[in-house]
């Protein structure tokens, strides 16, 4: 029994350290409370308070670029985010991957904050910058079907219709159902010249998403034109 | 026609040309690789293209020899057009043209022409160009061997009354032992269906410029079966001399050079006795070449069974094979590396280390991918599970050190404390519940990303923006003559079944077996009723 409360006794110093511990992560805890509150304006100054401590932190950088993506967020909802914004966001996540933690989360919301910005350039017109970042977007999270159906727009844009065409036709090979990369690879052929092979494409759409009024807008329009010319 | 991709596991793209990719896929339900072609998605709305793969599954599937590829399915999931076949290991003979003699023996197999075609790096173990001077090849035993069942598969199909229309080294293959698969009969035509047409279709010559028989070339008459010969020649001669005669030249100097017809008596490495076999075959004038392959393949015979070498030749081959696939599976490994698909990357890794253990490319390769996979792993969340491992060790062996129940007691007091102090810690310091926060992100980010892109159509042409909305309606063809076409507002539709279109005036057009018109109307189609048109009754009328 003695020598057991002896171990017992031995542990106290590591039980100590472990609650001092918990004391200095309260920046953090107050961070994540005031995100979950949504109270983004503190959970991002607290959190920057923790990277001044830690600048090596990558819960403390995660959360800076979480909390970042979602002021930019609701910006966008309001139409007022700036292509600063989502920059801004890009270079936190940026620096969070080159700590080389893993949420388990931080690829797909870098590559989605790489896509905000990508899109941003793209309303812009500035469609090279835009590219370079959907193929930044593409390595990191090549799942995102998202970032490959803007990739396609932007090739579009710049009248690269051949690769626009195979970055839509992977798309579909890739996610049968997505729709849009049907719709935008039938613009693409429709484009090209190809006018049968953009109208099948568009029906196929339809056996996707029959009720799509996108597609049938699409189809009709290009009936009408054919019909007229 | 239907067609359950779902049968299928494991593609890996084996190679891709201007119409169709082709996979190498696992069919589930029969535990087997298959070759699996399939129409790309910007032909489908080609219609000679879709006729073209049409026709191919039908030749083949009624077709039977050992050097024909089998097909097992053909059909279309609704967004593709599939053609099953038996998968082939093996190595295509125009790797064999290509290198020539030097092929095996220098150890230097350029498969750089794949790796291309797949926008991939070349193989380490096998870089470089084969120097053509460099010595021995494959045996000449085995090349007979290989000949011999061109020339045979070659003179089947056109017994069956079927022209190949494109021979080529690349659509020979020739597998582990030694037996040859005649590949892609989309070209292939039935005598009967009359080739002028089908030769120069649009005014475009089909087939591949360099192997077309100069009266082709010059326009004399159809394709017939003693074009097909010369083609066959000359594929023949490549593979014996190991050259290209009109490979990598522009289309004017292989048209000359083909019209100006080949000196055989010049070639160099071809035993005179195939040279004097196949000469007659490369005459330019078609009346002057032998009306039958029969003494080609008696020739062929004849030498066959003179020859000795075949086991060894076989090894040789193998050799080829064995390089080609190794080269196929490094350029799957960079594609899956370069699509951050790891594991898949390093599993074929492994599959290449097995058969090429030496490779110290290969080995860096998977040193490097395991410690990538390694640190994605140990990076990976785990301080859930982390809190509770060492109490468990320390109460896991209940009767033996704690059999005091005091002591146990105590143990569990501590083990509680220290659950309870690390969860706080960790909770604390909140990483788990901020993963939790990202996902929360990730998910509602992609919501709204699915929710912007269920219209997508950013990049439609100003016009169809704001298009009247019409209510559709249906149109029956009735009365159309077996293998006549029904194509509305130029898109082809099955004939007699149910045509949705928007209620409007449309552009009917009704096509022959020979695509011929044989009727254009104009239709308007209701919003209500179907619409039923009767071709019989209309048929003939202006």
């Amino acid at each position: 029994m003695g020598m057991n409360s002896a171990s017992f006794l031995k542990c106290a110093p590591a039980f100590a350290a472990l609650t001092l511990l918990c004391a200095c992560g309260g920046d953090l805890k107050r961070a994540r409370e005031s995100y979950r509150l949504g109270d983004y304006p503190r959970a991002l100054r607290l959190f920057e308070s923790e990277l001044d401590r830690h600048p090596g932190s990558f819960e403390a950088r995660y959360g800076y670029a979480v909390v970042l993506q979602e002021l930019s967020l609701k910006k966008k909802a309001l139409g007022d985010d700036e292509e600063e914004d989502w920059a801004e966001v890009v270079r936190s996540y940026e620096i969070c991957s080159r700590l080389g933690g893993d949420s388990g989360t931080i690829a797909e919301n870098y590559a989605i904050s790489l896509f905000h910005l990508a899109n941003k350039l793209y309303l812009r017109e500035k469609y090279e910058p835009s590219l370079e970042y959907l193929e930044t977007a593409r390595r990191i999270d090549p799942k995102n079907k998202y970032v490959l159906n803007l990739a396609g727009i932007v090739q579009y844009s710049l009248g690269r219709y051949q690769e626009a065409q195979e970055t839509f036709e992977y798309l579909i090979a890739e996610d049968p159902g997505f729709v849009s990369a049907y719709l935008n690879l039938g613009n693409v052929l429709w484009e090209s010249g190809s006018e049968d092979a953009a109208l099948v494409t568009w029906k196929q759409a339809l056996t996707v998403s029959p009720d799509n009024q996108a597609i049938i807008k699409r189809i009709e329009s290009a009936l009408q034109k054919i019909a007229g010319s | 026609m239907s067609f359950a991709t779902g049968d299928f596991s494991d593609w890996s793209l084996l190679g891709e040309g201007g119409e169709a990719q082709i996979f190498r896929a696992r069919q589930v339900s029969l535990d087997r690789m298959v070759a699996i072609k399939r129409l790309k998605l910007s032909s489908i709305g080609n219609e000679d293209e879709v006729k073209r793969f049409e026709r191919e599954a039908k030749l083949c599937a009624s077709l039977s020899h050992p050097s024909l590829v089998q097909v097992n399915d053909y059909g279309s999931d609704g967004s593709f057009y599939y053609l099953v076949m038996e998968y082939v290991q093996g190595v295509d003979l125009g790797k064999m043209a290509e290198l020539g003699s030097a092929y095996v023996s220098s150890g230097n197999v350029n498969v750089t022409g794949n790796m291309a075609m797949l926008g991939l790096p070349a193989f380490p173990g096998n870089g470089g160009t084969a120097d053509p001077s460099s010595g021995q090849g494959l045996p000449e035993s085995l090349k007979i061997h290989l000949a011999r069942q061109m020339v045979e598969v070659v003179d089947f199909i056109h017994q069956k009354g079927i022209l190949h229309r494109d021979l080529k080294p690349e659509n020979f293959m020739a597998d582990y032992t030694g037996r040859i698969k005649l590949l892609d009969l989309g070209m292939a035509r039935l005598r009967t269906q009359g080739f002028p047409q089908a030769d120069h279709h649009g005014g475009a010559l089909k087939g591949t410029l360099a192997y077309i028989p100069p009266e082709i070339l010059r326009g004399h008459g159809p394709m017939e079966t003693v074009s097909e010969y010369y083609s066959l020649a000359l594929v023949l001669l490549e593979i014996f001399s190991g050259a290209r005669y009109y490979r990598g030249k522009s289309a004017d100097e292989v048209v000359s050079l083909i019209q100006s017809g080949i000196s055989i008596t010049e070639i160099a490495g071809v035993p005179s006795s195939v040279k004097a076999l196949l000469s007659p075959y490369l005459n330019p004038d078609p009346a002057k070449r032998p009306k039958t392959l029969e003494p080609l393949l008696k020739g062929l015979k004849g030498m066959q069974s003179n020859s000795l070498a075949l086991a060894g030749g076989r090894e040789a081959l193998e050799a080829v094979i064995r390089r080609e696939q190794k080269a196929w599976l490094w350029a799957m490994v960079n594609a899956s590396e370069s699509t951050g698909k790891i594991e898949e990357a390093f599993a074929r890794l492994r599959e290449l280390l097995e058969s090429d253990p030496e490779n110290a490319d290969v080995q860096a390769k998977f040193q490097e991918l395991g410690e990538r996979m390694n640190v994605a792993h140990e990076t990976a969340p785990s301080a859930e599970a982390a809190p509770e491992k060492a109490p468990r060790r320390r109460v896991g062996r209940p009767g033996s050190a704690f059999a005091n129940a005091r002591m146990r007691f105590m143990a569990i007091s501590a083990s509680v404390l220290f659950i309870a102090i690390t969860g706080s810690f960790f909770y604390l310091q909140g990483r788990p519940d901020f993963d939790d926060l990202g996902r929360d992100l990730m998910q509602r980010e992609m919501s709204l990303l699915s929710k912007e892109n269920e219209a997508g159509d950013k990049p439609v042409p100003a016009d169809a923006r704001r298009p009247a909305l019409l209510p559709y309606g249906v149109l029956i063809v009735t009365g159309i003559p077996k293998d006549y076409r029904v194509l509305v507002n130029r898109v082809r539709y099955p004939a007699g079944g149910e045509i949705h279109l928007p209620a409007s005036r449309h552009l009917l057009e009704v096509q022959d077996a020979g695509n011929r018109p044989v009727l254009r109307d104009s239709v308007a189609i209701g919003g209500g009723e179907p619409t039923v048109y009767d071709f019989s009754r209309r048929a003939g009328k202006p």
